[in-house]
């Protein structure tokens, strides 16, 4: 049975791949040059169906390894574009306004799939370590946050896009100061859950090696990160800062989140050196 | 000259200012080779010797126990208290009293009687609250008016239990092989405590009973479980077992099972007419058929180099181990031989004699305080950002009009263009549009 699942898996993936990367020509191809009518409709549609199949894929692997998607490579970015892709599909669903980040949250989610498909689907097993309710915790806070902060991201990116170009195609989506404000407004929860992330880390690192805060690499550049957001908030709520400026810092924000997520734990001698591998 | 004081530590020049701070000086920690336990750590961003001596000279290679980033998370600490305090006067403010300002649509005419309007907003989760005369008020989510704080005093109480967590925590851990105790007041080999701890007395024989590793098909670790008798002369021995992530708590001492384990041979080596002993502890192998390595360094430069597969047969990760050993000189090495035990064995000029080996593990000890206190910070943030980023509050102010109908207002405490549909939504219920609004 397990065989079966870790042959459905990859498959599904691919699936998953392939309607994303149609849903992706029809919404970006919508935004673009505003055809056909019913690109963004239909392509928020086959993105649904995408992400039902990921999800199946996702548990198939779940059944077939024993844990999780939070160890290697192929797990941790297929989780990580599927919480995206979720989350933005399930939030757009009442706040429209927020559909128009797709032209750029779409294919940037395809993007972190398809890598993590590329790197191969080989199995590693649970390290002793790797189990507990806040372990687990601790890494579902963290897709969150990352979604959020590439929701956060696609928005800044649109925003600076807007401010340089004129171009027809950016009436369809949010205006630059609806822009402005919807990243703010998204960086808030990315703040907020990649804070809780960073605690049900240190409880998990507690029961596990007896201390809660090691300075890891991976320790320490998600606290680095967490400031970058916190700096961002504050001078957006009490400094006025606006437009330009807080869009690249928030890109800023993302790139350092990123780093933190998918570099800092290659480097040997951390503790999360198990991961991602 | 305390307003000023007060001023500047609740200023939000000082609280970016700190954050910035603290994030330079975090970065620098990572890029800033560190001392640890086993000395300094790697130069990872290949820094030069000058900046790692002016480095030092400030005590940036012991960054997080530094003066400067102590001082600053001190200086943060103050000055969150100082915030806690104005987000709890300004939480207190909002909730006895409506915001100030006409509301994010303005003010609305809404022809329906008061006891409609009410019901309306009743009915989509409006909670009356006090307000001046002539003026009702209604507020959705109140309580996310405390966010804010409850936020800031999570963090409080997790700083300040993370200071007083690690001034006082003392660790140790000690190997021990299978059958092996250690007594009370014998020294630890490895030690640390805060500024604050004393030396961690464990006033019991520790005795290791067994270790059980249990690897995966794949030959990967799975687990390892150790079980532990703690012994008191006249009282029965306490057996605690204890795995990797599931430790347990004896007499306000926590017990882990750290991942380091395998096997410790016990060599007798003669030399040159001179015999010694011998403990080597060597790591579980990761493969069945790849050995794990140690060298034994002599203080003439020359090594015994050891080699042990977990099994004689290099297809099982548990059975009869097996030991090798080669003896090398200015990098020149004899060839390896097998070392059975109890059979003197020649490696190059030394004799060795493999007397018995045995399973062996590491156990971490630590004592603490302050620990539930921090978890409790930990929620109280978790609540917090709940508050601030799922409830906002909504508030609602009503007032007859001369007409028969009500002045509505409507406001969210922040982010008023996500509730602009709510509020629309609201009105067109109570039969009020556009053309309704009151100046």
């Amino acid at each position: 049975m397990s065989d079966r699942l870790l042959m459905l898996d990859p498959a599904l993936h691919v699936l998953a791949l392939v309607a994303y990367a149609i849903a992706t020509s029809l919404i970006v191809g919508y935004t673009l040059i505003g055809r056909p009518a019913w690109g963004e409709r239909v392509g928020r549609l086959v993105l649904l169906g995408g992400v039902a199949i990921h999800a199946v894929a996702l548990a198939a692997r779940w059944a077939a390894v024993g844990h999780g998607p939070y160890i290697t490579r192929y797990e941790v970015l297929s989780a990580n574009g599927w919480v995206a892709l979720a989350l933005w599909l399930l939030v757009t669903r009442t706040y429209t306004k927020a559909r128009g980040i797709g032209v750029i949250l779409v294919p940037s989610a395809l993007l972190i799939v398809a890598l993590g498909v590329y790197t191969g689907p080989e199995v590693a097993l649970l390290p002793p370590t790797f189990s507990g309710v806040w372990l687990v915790l601790h890494v579902y806070f963290y897709f969150i946050a990352f979604a959020a902060a590439l929701a956060a991201v696609s928005t800044s990116v649109l925003y600076l896009l807007s401010m340089r170009s004129r171009a027809e195609w950016l009436s369809r989506v949010p205006d630059s100061a609806t822009l402005d404000r919807m990243a703010y407004r998204i960086a808030g929860p990315a703040f907020a859950f990649w804070g809780i992330g960073m605690l049900t880390g240190s409880i998990w690192a507690y029961y596990a090696w007896g201390r809660f805060w090691g300075w890891d690499p991976v320790e320490t550049w998600s606290l680095v990160t967490w400031f970058a957001f916190g700096l961002y908030l504050h001078l957006r709520r009490f400094f006025g800062w606006r437009g330009r400026r807080a869009a690249w810092l928030l890109a800023g924000c993302f790139f350092l989140a990123a780093g933190t997520l998918f570099f800092t734990s290659l480097i040997d001698g951390s503790l999360h050196a198990v991961y991602f591998r | 000259m305390l307003g000023r004081i007060s001023g500047l530590l609740i200023s939000r020049r000082t609280a970016v200012t700190l954050i910035v701070v603290l994030l330079v000086l975090t970065a620098l920690g990572y890029a800033i080779p560190q001392q640890g336990p086993s000395g300094l750590g790697p130069n990872r961003l290949g820094l030069p010797e000058w900046a790692l001596g002016a480095a030092g000279a400030v005590g940036f290679d012991r960054m997080f126990s530094s003066p400067a980033y102590l001082a600053t998370l001190g200086a943060t600490l103050i000055s969150l208290l100082a915030a806690l305090v104005q987000s709890a006067r300004l939480a207190w403010r909002r909730t006895m009293k409506p915001a100030p300002g006409a509301g994010s649509l303005g003010a609305m005419h809404v022809p329906a009687d008061m006891q409609r309007v009410e019901r309306t907003l009743r009915s989509g989760g409006f909670w009356r609250m006090r307000a001046p005369t002539g003026v009702t008020r209604y507020t959705k989510h109140p309580w996310g008016y405390w966010g804010g704080f409850v936020l800031h005093l999570g963090l409080v109480v997790s700083i300040g239990a993370a200071i007083v967590v690690l001034s006082s925590q003392t660790w140790a851990i000690v190997g021990l092989t299978e059958g092996e105790s250690r007594v009370p007041g014998e020294p630890w080999p490895n030690q640390e405590f805060g500024s604050l701890g004393t030396p961690l007395v464990l006033d019991k024989e520790m005795r290791l009973e067994s270790v059980t590793p249990v690897f995966w098909d794949t030959h990967e670790l799975k687990q390892i479980t150790s079980e532990l008798f703690l012994v008191e002369p006249g009282a029965t021995p306490v057996s605690l077992t204890i795995s990797v992530n599931r430790s347990r708590v004896f007499d306000g001492i926590r017990f882990y099972q750290d991942q380091q384990f395998g096997q410790a041979f016990f060599l007798e080596i003669k030399r040159a007419g001179a015999s010694t002993r011998e403990r080597v502890e060597m790591n579980w192998p990761f493969l069945p058929g790849e050995p794990s390595y140690f060298d034994l360094d002599f203080s003439d430069g020359t090594q015994l180099q050891l080699k042990y597969y977990a099994d004689s047969s290099h297809e099982r990760m548990v059975g009869e181990p097996e030991l090798w050993g080669r003896f090398t000189r200015q990098g020149v090495s004899s060839e390896s031989v097998l070392i059975e035990q109890g059979v003197p064995t020649n490696v190059g000029p030394l004799e060795v004699v493999l007397e018995f080996h045995r399973p062996w593990t590491a156990i971490i000890l630590v004592r603490d305080h302050g620990v539930s206190a921090l978890f409790a910070g930990f929620f109280l943030i978790f609540i917090g950002s709940g508050l601030v980023y799922l409830t906002v509050p909504r508030e609602a102010l009503i007032s007859p009009d001369s007409e028969g109908g009500v002045i509505l207002r409507l406001r969210a405490a922040r982010f008023q263009d996500m509730y602009a549909e709510e509020f629309q939504s609201m009105l067109r219920d109570l039969g009020a549009t556009r053309e309704d609004r009151h100046e």
